[in-house]
């Protein structure tokens, strides 16, 4: 199996990241299954949000740890209600290998995979899950729900 | 310096940014002399708890995005933060 990083004097985004992605494989589901079963329990208070225990109110990144933690565990619906950005990353870094994989050496076409739209995604998830959050906790204060 | 190395040396680093305004082809590479500014700038926003975290992983990938252009000698704006212009 030939990585082709380089052709015509010209570097591929996609072939770069996707090097990255194959050297993180490893590591990032040890470090995953690691966290899950022993590490969430050991440094788990390490990550607890500042910003949510002086205002009271979440972050955008709240809930990511534990979401992290239920991935891992196996819980994939769980961990959506807690942060669906966690799971998001998962299942773009998952497609974007598969894509590459797909394109380089299925199709055999030289068309890149353009990262970014990935970003784009990654960033309205994100604020999507804050404002439903804050929804949430607004309605509870002014007892709705 | 010619202008794709100085392009190539203000990505690395705040001393290598230093180096490339110092002693670098500013004029030729200001494009990416600017962009790597620019993300050096808010890779600082990474230190906040949690959600600079995410910002973080954010940067790291416009970093390598903002490098491989300098490396292909392309103009190619990163997402998001591309458009803003520190340098002229």
């Amino acid at each position: 199996m030939k990585l082709c990083i380089k052709e015509q004097e010209h570097y591929r985004t996609d072939a770069i990241f996707f090097l990255i992605g194959l050297v993180l494989f490893f590591p990032l589901f040890a470090f995953g299954l690691w966290f899950g079963h022993t590490g969430y329990n050991r440094i788990g208070q390490m990550f607890a949000c500042g910003f949510q225990r002086v205002t009271g109110f979440p972050c955008p990144g709240c809930g990511g740890t534990r979401a992290f933690y239920y991935l891992f565990r196996g819980e994939f619906f769980k961990s959506f209600l807690y942060h669906p950005a966690v799971l998001y990353g998962m299942g773009a870094y998952l497609e974007f290998m598969a894509l590459y994989l797909y394109r380089n050496y299925i199709r055999k076409t030289n068309r890149e995979i353009q990262i970014q739209y990935y970003l784009y995604g990654a960033l309205f998830v994100i604020v999507l899950q804050w404002v439903v959050k804050l929804a949430f906790i607004v309605a509870r204060l002014i007892h709705i729900l | 310096m010619d202008a794709k190395t100085t392009g190539i040396v203000a990505y690395l680093t705040w001393i290598g940014f230093i180096i490339a305004i110092c002693a670098g082809d500013k004029d030729g590479a200001i494009f990416h002399v600017n962009q790597a500014l620019v993300i050096m700038l808010f890779s600082l926003l990474a230190v906040i708890p949690c959600v600079g975290w995410i910002w973080g992983i954010f940067m790291l990938v416009c970093w390598i995005m903002g490098l491989v252009a300098a490396i292909n000698q392309e103009e190619k704006e990163v997402p998001l933060i591309g458009k803003i212009r520190i340098l002229k």
